[in-house]
């Protein structure tokens, strides 16, 4: 089976600054992989790339069959990659279900509008709940769950999350990645980018280590998960006691 | 450039600059004093604009300026230099009363009052003629003293560069960075932000009135559209932006292109109505375009690349203030 | 040194904090933890003078600072990063803390010699290496680190630190977590609001915890982390303390 994304020698970087140097890697249809790495390894670099939102320098990006190349943004998320920014970014001034009706805005989101919405509000019940509410006004863990909603409302082939644990309480850490679960059943594709190590490995089936702009390892998740590498870098010692996402 | 080099260089443009009004040449004295004034205007909204001020209402200060040096000229027969010194005292208070005044208000909110300002105090003039003649306006009743109109110009200029660049060396200067950066942050710094938002614009204000007070007297005619005019609120803004904003050198480079920039397009394309005006606001718009951080990022982006390796800009204490640089590789 | 009494805060209808009291004394290394939305970082606004309490009062060394703006509440020896980061972006990283040296003390200090107060700040937070980078191209890590130092710059004797280990990694947070111990040892008195509990659990020897605006507990970290209603409310299942 080849691969829904295939990334090769990606190069990017900002003005004169090179951070991804060569970055490898793949994703295949249905699959949950992750995206572990220090900060300024270059994760959120190789999302904004993956969106479109900065141009690579060098390298190629496979997109079922296609290369991406010269895609705007707007025309990677009709094809179907859809990424839920670092920091959430829900819009402050609009109501969770004008979030969501934004976030099904392409046409091949279009037209299964209702279908999605069922879908999301099923997924997140809170949402429902709160269908009314100011964005702004809700805590982390909603408006995590909120972009998360959104992202799910254009239709994804390719999920790209980029830190959904950032600033959560461990206890909404645990609600966000069970969602990431259970949208990974849909057979939805997600590249994942995470701090929280332990948490990522608990929802991928594989992994890649990124440092210093190119891929420094990779493996399964179980295989990254008992790495010395890993362990010492990104993995702390604290963990909930099912073991089933880590509270760092 | 070595040191001494730059020094030398600035001695010679200082003495050529303070010497220019002592040459006899009408076009040139008219040309160097409309660069005199831009300068002191544009350097003053830059002031405002690096504490986080913008300032939508600078031909406010301008016009006190005029009427108060009219005043002094005609209703006092003082002489020039004092009429100045009451400009000087008339915009600062202006400032100072308006700072205090909008102490709440910030960003855009500011910027309108600003605005709402200048048109009132334009209007005002207007609907009070048996002070300051109302539209028919005031004449000056003494002969234009154009050598003094010249040199004070001149040396007001000079002034002003040499305050600016001062001040950046100064603790003033970071908290005006940190208040224009995040008011918020700042204050949890220690940066009061009382005394430096009074400070500078009472400064600003002063400068522009100072340089409004001798266009009045130069023009020997003022009324309320000329002295509040908001050409001079325009001008304020193209000049330090297009030379590169909150710097020492942009305001310099900017009011010198602005002006050469208009005489030029009026001379060479004069002969239709509008035709300069619109080829100089093409080439402004042009100019954000292509040099958004104006003359002096233009300048600092080509000299960096000129220096292979190495991503260190060059920095001249001429042309960016006294800060450390900004490297560019992490 | 920092006392707080019944205190309250209500935007409209909605009551942000509802009658907390909390007393931190000289040299504690102090936690907060809780839910999203339940108040600390309020709480934080509210102790320096970013918002006024609607009851309540708060005093630092004996003195009432509640009603004060936050210029002087740092002057008297109070430093904070912010949760969203705020750098001077247009600045450099170096000039950023300059601004803190400069300023945060009430005694004045020439420039010059702020540049060189800026200098231990900003080893400390490992950013020396970076401290001529503009600070609104660092990355988000670096930019925690920048408030980190910032805040160090004003010399204070009580230190607030909100989510400062946001978007660390393990290592990353162990290197900061020994910079905060270096600098608890030197003296400082340190409350910090945080997520991650790995850094809770080894500079913490107290913890609040707050929900719905109210204290839910108060206690020793470990008991904290024990505690059925902290459980059940933040962590939502019990760690695993090997």
């Amino acid at each position: 089976m080849s691969a829904l994304l295939s990334i090769a020698g990606l190069k990017a970087g900002y003005d004169d600054a090179a951070v991804l140097n060569g970055v490898s890697l793949d994703v295949d249809e249905s699959e949950v992989v992750c995206l572990l790495g220090a900060n300024g390894a270059g994760k959120t670099t190789t999302m904004a790339v993956l969106s479109g939102l900065i141009s690579s320098t060098g390298g190629t990006i496979t997109y079922d069959g296609r290369d991406l190349g010269q895609l705007r943004p707007h025309q990677r998320v009709e094809a179907g990659i859809v990424l839920a920014p670092e920091g959430r970014k829900v819009f402050p001034d609009l109501t969770v279900e004008e979030n969501l009706l934004l976030g099904s805005f392409t046409h091949r989101a279009r037209s299964m509008r209702a279908q999605k919405f069922s879908e999301v509000y099923g997924l997140f019940p809170i949402l429902a709940e709160r269908r009314g509410q100011y964005a702004g006004l809700m805590s982390g863990g909603e408006q995590q769950m909120l972009a998360l909603g959104r992202a799910l409302m254009a239709n994804p082939r390719l999920l790209l999350l980029d830190e959904p644990s950032l600033g959560l309480a461990p206890k909404i850490v645990l609600t966000v990645f069970d969602a990431i679960r259970r949208i990974a059943q849909s057979k939805i594709s997600i590249l994942l980018v995470e701090q929280n190590a332990y948490a990522a490995l608990s929802v991928a089936s594989r992994g890649y280590v990124l440092r210093g702009g190119v891929i420094t390892s990779h493996g399964s998740a179980n295989r990254l998960r008992n790495s010395a590498e890993v362990q010492q870098a990104f993995i702390g010692r604290v963990h909930h006691t099912d073991a089933n996402v880590a509270v760092r | 450039m070595p040191k001494v080099v730059v020094r030398v260089f600035l001695l010679i443009a200082s003495v050529a600059f303070l010497a220019l009004p002592f040459i006899n040449s009408p076009v040139l004295n008219d040309l160097t004093f409309r660069i005199c004034l831009l300068i002191m205007v544009a350097i003053s909204w830059n002031l405002m604009a690096n504490a986080g001020l913008i300032s939508l209402g600078h031909s406010a200060f301008w016009g006190v300026g005029c009427y108060a040096t009219m005043f002094a000229a005609n209703l006092f027969a003082l002489p020039l230099i004092i009429g100045l010194l009451f400009a000087l005292v008339a915009g600062a208070l202006i400032g100072l009363i308006f700072t205090l005044l909008t102490a709440r208000l910030r960003g855009f909110f500011f910027a309108i009052c600003t605005l709402g300002l200048s048109e009132g105090l334009r209007v005002t003039s207007l609907m009070l003629p048996d002070l300051t003649g109302g539209a028919v306006g005031m004449f000056l009743n003494q002969p234009i003293p154009r050598l003094e109109v010249f040199v004070l110009a001149a040396v007001g200029a000079f002034l002003c560069i040499v305050f600016s660049a001062f001040l950046t060396q100064t603790r003033f200067h970071f908290a005006c960075r940190g208040m224009r950066n995040h008011e918020g942050a700042a204050q949890m710094l220690g940066v009061d932000p009382r005394p430096y938002r009074l400070a500078v614009v009472g400064l600003s204000a002063a400068m522009t009135s100072y340089a409004g007070g001798l266009s009045a007297i130069y023009g020997a005619y003022i009324d309320p559209s000329i002295a509040f005019d908001l050409r001079v609120t325009v001008q304020s803004q193209i000049a330090p932006i297009i030379g590169g904003m909150y710097t020492v050198a942009g305001p310099i480079i900017g009011a010198f292109v602005i002006v050469v920039l208009a005489d030029q397009t009026r001379v060479l394309f004069g002969s239709s109505e509008g035709i300069s005006q619109l080829i100089f606001g093409i080439i402004l718009v042009l100019a954000i375009l292509f040099m958004p951080k104006g003359v002096v990022g233009l300048w600092e982006r080509w000299t960096s690349r000129r220096v292979a390796g190495s991503n260190t800009p060059i920095q001249h204490p001429l042309v960016h203030p006294k800060v450390t640089t900004a490297e560019r590789t992490p | 040194m920092l006392q707080i009494e019944n205190l309250q805060k209500t935007f409209g209808g909605l009551r942000a904090i509802a009658d907390v009291s909390a007393a931190i004394a000289q040299g504690e290394f102090v936690g907060i933890i809780g839910p999203n939305g339940a108040g600390k970082t309020t709480l934080l606004n509210l102790v320096t003078g970013y918002l006024q309490p609607t009851e309540g009062s708060i005093s630092f060394e004996g003195h009432r600072i509640h009603g004060f703006p936050p210029y002087k509440i740092c002057r008297l020896g109070v430093g904070r990063t912010f949760q969203v980061v705020r750098p001077f972006a247009e600045m450099t990283v170096e000039d950023n803390v300059v601004i803190g040296a400069l300023f945060g003390d009430g005694r004045r200090v020439s420039v010059s010699q702020a540049r060189g107060l800026a200098r231990e700040p900003l080893e400390l937070a490992g950013l020396w290496d970076k401290r001529r980078l503009l600070a609104g191209a660092l990355t988000i890590g670096d930019k925690k680190k920048l408030e980190l130092a910032r805040a160090l710059a004003v010399r204070p004797k009580l230190l607030l630190l909100d989510e400062v280990m946001g978007g660390l990694v393990h290592e990353d947070v162990q290197e900061l977590v020994t910079v905060l111990q270096r600098i608890h040892a030197a003296g400082l008195t340190v409350v910090m609001i945080e997520h991650v509990i790995e850094a809770i659990l080894e500079l913490t020897q107290r913890v609040i915890v707050l929900n719905f605006g109210k204290v839910l507990f108060e206690g020793t970290t470990r008991a904290a982390v024990e505690h059925p209603a902290v459980i059940e409310s933040y962590l939502g299942r019990p760690l695993d303390l090997n």
